[in-house]
């Protein structure tokens, strides 16, 4: 911990690139994504993520398996194959978030370094969501699925909500505080150097993104 | 119920007793039985020719849209029944077909079924009938329930950016004092985080705003889903045998042994019970009647479900999706001759986009027009729902917002059809009750209605029929439908050949 506190922002510098890159790759997979209402039409993995009702997951998956073969093959690689990147996009990600918050809180007052070492630590408890959340979402992808019970989806709301509440807010804390330590000269001007890494990271991820890239479009 | 029946059933508040003796509900009652009881001085209670071995009177009947004011459709028809009034042929559109659908499918026809339609009103969960985003169901149930919600939504968000702005200008003069006063720092700190979280939470709501509007782009502009009213429809259609297109037709159409109560050219001719929903297509551009028209759609019309029909008419356009009959077999020779028959489509669509019929035809009287009676043997009876406010029916022109400009071009539209048939045939109007729900307390929207609100709706819908047969004079609706016959077959001009067909 000691070493990865000391070289934090090396290390995050680290996590950050996979982060991007494996971001990346599943936004390239999410390109294949395609169901089966009335229309094919695109969906995204916040759909699955995010369902409104225990049906709107089913009715998803169902119209996955609804799409012609060659489509449904597509989908379904696409959509197992960035659950499974997920697995290694969750710790660069919780990760980032959890070094960002220990940073600053070796910088803030005492109260401030409770709050902000909390917030670091919550972080595994958004991958621990995380991870259930893809083993579930991979053991309910299949020509079968039944509709979960009231129970499970709302377990599974609760899931999402931890996940994206504390990631979000701990995304959101840290950098703003980072924000204001970097302003107020309260970092090293070398850290600059690794700030640059970063946007020069984030720079590469933006013009890659806007490579030219054509998932096939399946036939109405 | 396969799901969502811990949804869609109520917490059990209410008994279909709360309806049926409530004082006005008994009160009406009473006076509209002493009218009629001849022993105390009343006339008979004569509204029809066609009645049955236990004395019952047949009448058809039609009843008009007006999503959760339907409530008030199942008062009027209590009423009807509670006065030995049966239902022979039945249309509906929207509400007034889950009514329609209800009524006829529950028991035998000469039994009376309001009561056990209240039985299905009481476990029902209206709400579970909004069963879109969470986000879309909350800001509906704030529209609806909460006074210009509109308003204080936007001075929020005001208020919102406005604490923004505060923090980043505090954010910059706390910087500032930091260097010069140590103790502001932890302030300033404090000031970057809550910031981040401001500009957090108005990001998630953009990107959610955002997200609503992609979702309501690919549902097919469709908030609800309506996948909770088409499961509990079915299901109720279910309880009382009905699971095929042919089990329905033969369940509206199973009549007891009928008689006329005097003579009638006519006879027993096309003295049949039938059922009718309407719905309106939109890749056709058609009105469809269900299930008469389901030879368009299907070869063997039994793989099609009847819970559908009432789905497709209830479909208001926005709040709920289409409802959609996919893989039409548009090449099948029987299915291209239908739809050249009935619409003089030569290509038929594979799939087909339905909304609410109401946007056509929301109170389809003109569907029980007989061109070959002469003397009628029963009346038309119609149920009228009229919720309009008194600024829909505002004569002046000039203080209209965007809205309500609009929002009368589209009435104006949507009810002519209508009106139209019933202006050139004043005759169906005297079979015509109308319930007043103009009152603020109800909304057509409303899913979110108290116990009260039911039992009020109800209660104004037992006074409105109790009102209607009062004044009810089957002679004068027996002569004036007679002498419009009569002056059909005399006079034909271009004018009135619209309404002999």
């Amino acid at each position: 911990m000691t070493i990865l506190l000391t070289d934090a922002w090396c290390w995050l510098c680290i996590s950050m690139a996979i982060f991007l890159l494996t971001a990346f790759i599943m936004g390239r997979q999410s390109r294949y994504f395609y169901t089966m209402d009335v229309v094919p039409r695109q969906f995204s993995i916040m759909d699955l993520e995010l369902p409104s009702c225990q049906k709107e997951m089913v009715n998803l998956i169902k119209g996955i398996y609804a799409m012609p073969p060659a489509n449904r093959q597509l989908t379904l690689r696409a959509l197992r194959g960035q659950l499974w990147v997920d697995f290694l996009f969750m710790p660069a990600a919780y990760g980032s978030i959890f070094l960002v918050c220990m940073k600053v809180a070796s910088k803030m007052n005492p109260a401030g370094m409770v709050l902000f070492h909390i917030l670091a630590w919550l972080q595994l408890l958004c991958w621990l969501c995380d991870i259930i959340e893809n083993i579930y979402l991979l053991q309910k992808i299949g020509p079968n699925i039944s509709e979960s019970t009231k129970m499970v989806h709302r377990a599974y709301q609760a899931l999402e909500m931890i996940k994206w509440g504390f990631s979000l807010l701990g995304i959101v804390c840290g950098l703003s505080a980072l924000l204001f330590f970097w302003v107020t000269g309260n970092f090293d001007v070398s850290s600059l150097h690794y700030l640059l890494i970063i946007v020069g990271e984030i720079v590469i991820f933006m013009v890659l993104q806007k490579l030219p890239f054509r998932a096939p479009i399946p036939a109405t | 119920m396969p799901r969502n029946n811990d949804q869609v059933a109520a917490k059990a508040t209410i008994t279909i007793s709360d309806f049926t003796n409530d004082a006005r509900v008994i009160k009406a009652l009473d006076a509209l039985q002493l009218t009629f009881n001849p022993d105390k001085g009343g006339r008979p209670f004569i509204v029809s020719d066609v009645l049955d071995d236990a004395g019952h009177q047949y009448v058809n009947l039609v009843q008009k849209g007006g999503g959760v004011l339907g409530i008030a459709l199942i008062g009027y028809t209590y009423v009807l029944e509670q006065m030995n009034i049966r239902f022979l042929r039945l249309a509906g559109t929207s509400a007034g077909a889950i009514n329609t659908a209800l009524v006829t499918v529950i028991d035998n026809k000469q039994d009376p079924k309001s009561e056990k339609v209240l039985d299905a009103v009481c476990k029902l969960n209206f709400f579970s009938f909004v069963d879109g985003h969470p986000a879309a169901r909350w800001l509906i149930k704030k529209f609806i329930t909460k006074d210009d919600f509109a308003g204080k939504a936007k001075r929020s968000l005001l208020w919102l950016l406005g604490i923004l702005a505060l923090l980043i200008t505090a954010d910059v003069v706390l910087v500032g004092l930091s260097s010069h006063y140590a103790g502001v720092a932890v302030w300033a700190g404090l000031s970057f985080i809550l910031t981040g979280c401001c500009t957090l939470l108005i990001a998630l709501g953009v990107s959610y705003v955002v997200n609503l509007l992609k979702r309501l782009k690919n549902s097919g502009f469709g908030i609800n889903p309506g996948d909770t009213f088409y499961d509990w429809i079915k299901q109720r259609l279910h309880e009382n045998g009905v699971d095929t297109v042919q089990q329905l037709k033969d369940k509206a159409g199973a009549c007891p042994k009928l008689t006329l109560r005097v003579e009638n050219d006519a006879r027993h001719k096309d003295l049949f019970g039938d059922v009718t929903f309407i719905t309106s297509e939109l890749v056709t551009q058609n009105k469809i009647q269900f299930p008469a028209m389901c030879h368009l759609f299907r070869t063997d019309i039994n793989t099609m479900q009847p819970a559908g029909f009432i789905r497709a008419s209830m479909s208001i356009p926005v709040f709920f999706e289409s409802y959609m009959i996919k893989g039409i077999p548009a090449t099948d020779p029987s299915i291209i001759a239908a739809w050249k028959d009935t619409f003089e489509i030569s290509q038929p669509p594979e799939t087909a986009r339905f909304v609410d019929g109401g946007i056509l035809s929301n109170f389809p009287l003109s569907i029980f027009y007989n061109n070959d009676i002469a003397v009628p043997r029963l009346p038309t009876f119609g149920i009228d729902l009229d919720d309009s406010k008194p600024e829909d029916k505002s004569q002046n022109p000039f203080n209209w917002s965007a809205l309500g400009y609009f929002g009368r071009i589209f009435n104006t539209i949507r009810n002519y059809y209508d009106k139209d048939f019933l202006l050139k045939n004043k005759v169906y109007q005297l079979g015509v009750g109308k319930v007043d729900l103009s009152s603020d307390q109800f909304n057509w929207l409303n899913f979110f209605l108290s116990d009260k609100d039911k039992i009020d709706m109800f209660a104004l819908g037992v006074e409105a029929a109790c009102e209607f047969l009062t004044n009810f004079s089957w002679d004068d609706y027996k002569n004036q439908r007679r002498h419009l016959q009569q002056q059909l077959t005399t006079v034909k001009t271009p004018s009135n050949d619209n309404t002999a067909h």
